[in-house]
Parts: structure tokens; C-alpha cells; sequence
């Protein structure tokens, strides 16, 4: 019988610098963990704890797994002192992830913030995989200041993306940014969807959360087609614990991935 | 599990002597007498089984104790224990709050194997209540006094006929493992007569109508899901949850409470325990950098009613609630869950 509570052991092969408070791990698990873009794995600091991680790597790439990580507080200060060789646990990989199938033919907008781009990556490099199946693929990203912004080398080679359309904010600029001060649903001011035929993405920290989604539904996006990457406190990761409850779901296995639709008359969805 | 269909009639001796006989295979815990009511304790080889109490009321510590301890390793080892266990003496609350259980911990996307292993070796073989408490409102939430499913046997008393004369039990099978005990031990089943099930009813009967007396002030729709429903920002909840001081017994005592930590044992090697956590401590759903959705004590005190008379009921068709009462005897704040209900049905909106 498997036991869902005991992870499998994974090497660090490297960690990246993206910014002051915000690193990409590079883990090697023991055994492929082949996951849907958008599902959460439970990374296991050994002795310390256990956090739950989106992966931000392509699902396309099997042997390995990367997880970007914002440190805030005790399992994710503690892996951020780790270094390469090093080993911690993995589990997962849990819930469901963003519906691609649902996509397909369609206008993608995403939408994200911060660390929030984690998820957003994975899902990104899920849809350049096919790119030809998208009608057009539109990301908005928006970070504190332009320290902040997580995979800066990534995102030169994005911009040159005939398929991609990139547009990025920072709430402070420095004298060198030339692209957009403010927040970042102010981007979303910049081009036109047609919106008979799109989906709207949006991950981030929850104030983000909150304006972005209004900003999106006042444009006219439909709830049905707008996915959120809800974050609650999670424990087990696989719907028994009762720590993630979202009024009658649990985060860990009915999302994290919703559409606004499944719980827009939830309460406590942006607390 | 299947409901229950096949009654035999059973004389006392006879299962005595069969009780005696499983304790060589089987550890058995049973309600034994107690220092003040009949409590759980483990009955060897050795003991005198007339130490048992059946019927009764359900005992303080819930059914879940012996499924879901409250704090067991579950990393990196594996279930190991093929320990069989007879559960005696189970009610009909305790057996539907483990129904609630099952569906969490046996889900077939991710069985907890833990649970799995003891569920599957523990035989639960429950009986009638004949006296219920002043906390007991199972009656209120569409439950009876008397277990219907989920037992794999049942046992009702019935009185000695002629009076002073052999005592004799129906024994009804709910379950295949609890068929199999019975012809495991070669026990003498006799045919259940009609005027058998005539005195169970008029026994169980007389139980509900204890507890109609027991439950008089109290009203609130046998339907929960129309009682919280529209209700959420009432504020009833300021008013009910007002004595509360969030110390989580009520969760913890409460047998359909599954909630808990997966937490790292401070070793290097993957350790993990699972101990039961409770909706109604501070940081149970804060989240990094402090965020916490259920900052206010009114919140989680609500958020516990709406896990059990919304949220389960929209899952699994199941209330988490049978109105077993022991939150009520539990609460140092001397709140009532009875009295909760009857404000929460009487508020508007
Ligand atoms: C599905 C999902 C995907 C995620 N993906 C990412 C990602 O890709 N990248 C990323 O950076 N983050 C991600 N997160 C967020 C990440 O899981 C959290 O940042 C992480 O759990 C923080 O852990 P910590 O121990 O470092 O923080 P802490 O703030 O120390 O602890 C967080 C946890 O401990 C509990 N806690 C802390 N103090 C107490 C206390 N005194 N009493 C009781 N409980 C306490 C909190 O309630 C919380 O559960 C994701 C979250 C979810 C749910
Ligand atoms: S009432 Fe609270 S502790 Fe009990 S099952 Fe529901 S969320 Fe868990
Ligand atoms: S909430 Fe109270 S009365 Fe209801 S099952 Fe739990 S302990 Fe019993
Ligand atoms: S994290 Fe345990 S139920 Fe979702």
C-alpha cells in the first residue's frame, strides 16, 4: 500500500540567485515525478518541515523538477540556506492543474505577480511547448521593483517569442527601467482581447490576487474562463488534514487551480 | 458495508462463551464499569467478562481513538501491526461519525494506509442505547438511538421472558466479517421470532421517547443544511460563540473531527507525525507572512459549524454532527451545540 505522507528523496543539482528574497531550486528526485502544470508538490526540509511548491520547470521535463522559492519564513529560510548536493524530500504531485484542454483555440492571458510567477512559468513553457495551438499568448507580470523580478535571463529570450507577448510592471521603477511604472493590472490597459474567446491566468500574492481578478472581470473576462492558484495553509496535501479548506473544498485536491466560477460565492477566498 | 438484514436470536450463556473464545485471536475492548460511567479499557484472556456493560449510552472517549490515535507515526514506516480487534459496545452516533472518517481517510485517491490497516482489522460489534444522556440528541439530526449500518454486528438485549428467566440477545449481521465471527466461533444462532423484533422495537421505542424528553427545548429544521444556510454573516455567531474560549476540546472529543498536523519530527530521516489539530486553534489556516483568514475566535467557532452542516453534507451526503453531545459535557465555556442550533434557527439572516 503507498503511503501518501512519506516522501522520496531529491538532490539539489543547483540553486539560482533570482532575486534578494527569491531562489530557483533545481532538484533531481529519485524517482521521475511527472506532474500536470499548475498541481503543487510537499518538499520536506528533513528535521525542520514541510512546505507545499508549485513546480516551475516545464512539465515536459521529466528527470528533474524546479521549484522557485520566496523566503518568508521557516521551512523556506531553512532552504535557502541549502546548497547543491544537498538533499530534501518530495511528495506529490497533488491537486489538479490549469485545464489545458480548455484552452486550446484560444486567447491565454496571464497574469501574474511576484513569486506568483512560479506556477505561471511552468504553465507558460506548457503552452510554447504547443504554441500553435493557441490563438495568442499574452503575459502580464508585475514585481516590486525591477530587482525584483524573477527570471530575468528568461524573460529576454521571451520577449523575442514571436509567439509571446510580454508586458511587465514594477511598483518602483529605478533610472534604468523603461518599461511600465505601477501596479500591474494597469498593463492590462495596454492591448485589447477579444473576449468571446479567452481565458485569463491569474497567480500571485493575494492583494494581487484580489485587484487582479476584479480588474480582469470589470474588462469583461467571464468567470468560467478565469483560473486562480488559490494558496491556504496546507498540511497533508492530500485532502484529509482539513488545513487548506476553502468553504466546502479543499485546496490541496479540488485546486489549487479553480476558476473563478467554481468559488466566487466562497467566503474567505482573498483572506 | 451492507445494512444489516439477517437477526438471530441469541441465548446470554452463549455468548458469553462465544466472547470468551474470540479473546484468544482478539484483543476486545469494552465498555467495562468505571469510576464514575462505563469508560473503554481492554479485556484479556483473563478477565471476567461480566466487567462488560452493554447498552447504556456512548462512552466519553469517541470511536475514533481507536482508529485514528491521536498522534501516530506515519514516516517513514508503514503500517506494521496485524494486531485483530473486537470493538464491543460501539452506538449507533459513533458508527455514523466513522462513516464521515472513512470517506476522508479511505478516499481512493490516497488511502491513508494507517487507517486502512486498522479499520480492516478491527470488527466493531455494537449495540442498542437504553439509556441516553442529558447531552444525547441523535434523534434531533435524523439519527436513532439504535445502530442501522455500518456495525458488522449488533446487539439488542431483551428482557428475560418469563421474568428471572434466560436473558437472550438479537444479533444482527451487518457485515460479512461480522457473519464470519459469528460462524468462526460455531456460536448456536437461532431463528429471530417475531415477538423478538416486537420487544426490540418496543424497547428502542421507549429510548427515542427518553430522548424527546431529553431534547424538549430544543428546535431547530431536521434539515441542517436549511439551518446555517444565508446565515454566515448573521450575527448569531458573535452571539453564540461569546463563551467560547477556543481551547479545541470540542474537536477533539468529537468522534466525526478528523482534522490534524503532519509534522516533522526533528530527525534526518523523513519522520513524520500526524496528531490531531483543531479548526478552533489561532494558527491552524495562517498562512506565510502572518496572513491568517480566520483571525476572529467567532470565525473558527463558526467555521466548525459549517465544516460539519454544510460542507460534509455538500461532499459526502453526510452530516459531521450525530448529536452525540460530548462537545456539550467537553465545553468549559458550558456551551451547548443543542442551544447553538435553536439561536442559529431562530435568527433571521
Ligand atoms: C499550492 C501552493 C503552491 C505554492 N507554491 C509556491 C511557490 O511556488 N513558491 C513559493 O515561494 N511559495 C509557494 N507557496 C507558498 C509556500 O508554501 C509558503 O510560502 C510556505 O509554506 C511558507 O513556509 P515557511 O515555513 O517558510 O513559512 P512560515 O510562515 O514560517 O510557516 C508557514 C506555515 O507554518 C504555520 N505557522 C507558522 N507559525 C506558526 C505558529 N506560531 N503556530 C502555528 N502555525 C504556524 C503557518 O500557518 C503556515 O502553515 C505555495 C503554497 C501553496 C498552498
Ligand atoms: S469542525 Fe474543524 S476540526 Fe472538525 S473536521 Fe471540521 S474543520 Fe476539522
Ligand atoms: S459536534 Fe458535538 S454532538 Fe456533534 S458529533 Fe461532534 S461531539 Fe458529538
Ligand atoms: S492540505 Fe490537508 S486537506 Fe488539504
Amino acid at each position: 500500500m503507498k503511503n501518501p505522507y512519506l516522501p522520496i528523496e531529491a538532490k539539489i543539482e543547483k540553486v539560482i540567485a533570482e532575486t534578494p528574497n527569491i531562489k530557483t531550486f533545481v532538484l533531481k528526485p529519485k524517482e521521475e515525478i511527472p506532474f500536470a502544470t499548475g498541481q503543487f508538490v510537499e518538499i520536506t526540509v528533513p528535521g525542520i518541515g514541510e512546505a507545499p511548491f508549485t513546480p516551475s520547470s516545464s512539465p515536459y521535463l521529466k528527470e528533474k523538477i524546479e521549484i522557485t522559492i520566496m523566503d518568508v519564513g521557516r521551512v523556506t529560510n531553512k532552504l535557502h540556506q541549502m546548497a547543491a548536493g544537498e538533499i530534501v524530500g518530495i511528495r506529490g504531485p497533488y491537486g489538479k492543474g490549469y485545464p489545458l484542454d480548455k484552452m486550446y483555440g484560444k486567447e491565454v492571458l496571464i497574469l501574474g505577480g511576484g513569486v506568483g510567477m512560479a506556477p505561471l512559468r511552468s504553465f507558460l513553457l506548457a503552452l510554447l511547448e504547443e504554441a500553435d495551438k493557441f490563438k495568442r499568448i499574452v503575459l502580464c507580470y508585475g514585481a516590486k521593483t525591477p530587482e525584483d523580478i524573477v527570471y530575468k535571463g528568461q524573460f529576454v529570450e521571451w520577449v523575442k517569442d514571436k509567439n509571446l507577448e510580454v508586458y511587465r510592471s514594477v511598483d518602483k521603477a529605478d533610472s534604468k527601467w523603461k518599461e511600465t511604472e505601477g501596479v500591474v493590472t494597469v498593463l492590462l490597459d495596454k492591448f485589447k482581447m477579444n473576449l468571446e474567446n479567452s481565458v485569463a491566468i491569474v497567480c500571485g500574492p493575494p492583494i494581487m490576487m484580489k485587484f487582479g481578478t476584479k480588474r480582469v472581470l470589470e474588462l469583461g473576462h467571464r468567470p468560467e474562463n478565469i483560473y486562480l492558484s488559490m494558496e491556504k495553509n496546507m498540511s497533508c496535501g492530500v485532502g484529509k488534514c482539513g488545513h487548506c479548506a476553502l468553504g466546502r473544498f479543499y485546496v490541496c485536491k479540488d485546486g489549487p487551480v479553480f476558476s473563478y466560477e467554481q468559488i466566487k460565492e466562497t467566503p474567505e477566498i482573498w483572506d | 458495508m451492507i445494512k444489516g438484514t439477517e437477526v438471530y436470536y441469541v441465548k446470554n450463556e452463549e455468548w458469553q462463551k462465544f466472547l470468551k473464545q474470540t479473546l484468544t485471536k482478539y484483543c476486545l475492548y469494552a465498555p467495562g464499569k468505571g469510576l464514575v460511567e462505563p469508560e473503554y479499557r481492554i479485556f484479556g484472556p483473563e478477565e471476567d467478562l461480566s466487567q462488560i456493560v452493554y447498552g447504556g449510552a456512548r462512552t466519553t472517549q469517541p470511536l475514533k481513538f481507536f482508529i485514528y490515535p491521536p498522534r501516530e507515526k506515519v514516516s517513514p514506516d508503514q503500517p506494521s501491526s496485524d494486531e485483530k480487534t473486537i470493538i464491543l459496545g460501539v452506538k449507533a452516533c459513533d458508527l455514523k461519525a466513522l462513516s464521515v472518517l472513512d470517506k476522508i481517510f479511505l478516499d481512493p485517491d490516497f488511502p491513508d494506509p494507517f487507517y486502512q490497516k486498522r479499520r480492516e482489522n478491527t470488527i466493531l460489534i455494537s449495540d442498542d442505547c437504553t439509556e441516553p444522556k442529558e447531552s444525547c440528541f441523535c434523534i434531533l439530526l435524523g439519527g436513532n438511538p439504535f445502530p442501522e449500518e455500518g456495525f458488522d454486528l449488533n446487539l439488542s438485549f431483551l428482557p428475560a421472558r418469563p421474568a428471572g428467566g434466560n436473558k437472550g440477545i438479537l444479533v444482527e449481521v451487518g457485515s460479512k466479517k461480522g457473519k464470519d465471527l459469528l460462524e468462526e466461533y460455531k456460536i448456536p444462532l437461532l431463528p429471530a421470532e417475531e415477538n423478538h423484533l416486537k420487544m426490540r422495537q418496543e424497547k428502542r421505542e421507549k429510548v427515542i421517547g427518553k430522548l424527546k424528553k431529553i431534547n424538549k427545548d430544543f428546535k431547530f429544521p431536521q434539515d441542517p443544511l436549511t439551518l446555517t444556510k444565508g446565515k454566515y454573516d448573521s450575527p448569531v455567531w458573535s452571539e453564540v460563540s461569546e463563551d467560547c474560549v477556543g481551547c479545541a476540546a470540542c474537536t477533539n472529543i468529537c468522534p466525526a473531527c478528523h482534522c490534524f498536523l503532519l509534522a516533522e519530527v526533528l530527525t534526518t530521516k523523513f519522520e513524520k507525525e500526524r496528531y490531531w489539530d483543531s479548526c478552533q486553534y489561532t494558527g491552524f489556516a495562517r498562512v506565510a507572512a502572518g496572513a491568517n483568514p480566520r483571525k476572529k475566535l467567532m470565525e473558527r467557532f463558526r467555521n466548525r459549524f459549517y465544516c460539519k452542516l454544510e460542507h460534509k453534507p455538500e461532499n459526502f451526503e453526510l452530516l459531521a454532527c450525530t448529536g452525540c453531545g460530548r462537545c456539550i459535557e467537553a465545553c468549559q465555556g458550558k456551551i451547548d451545540i443543542r442551544e447553538v442550533l435553536t439561536k442559529v434557527a431562530r435568527s433571521k439572516e
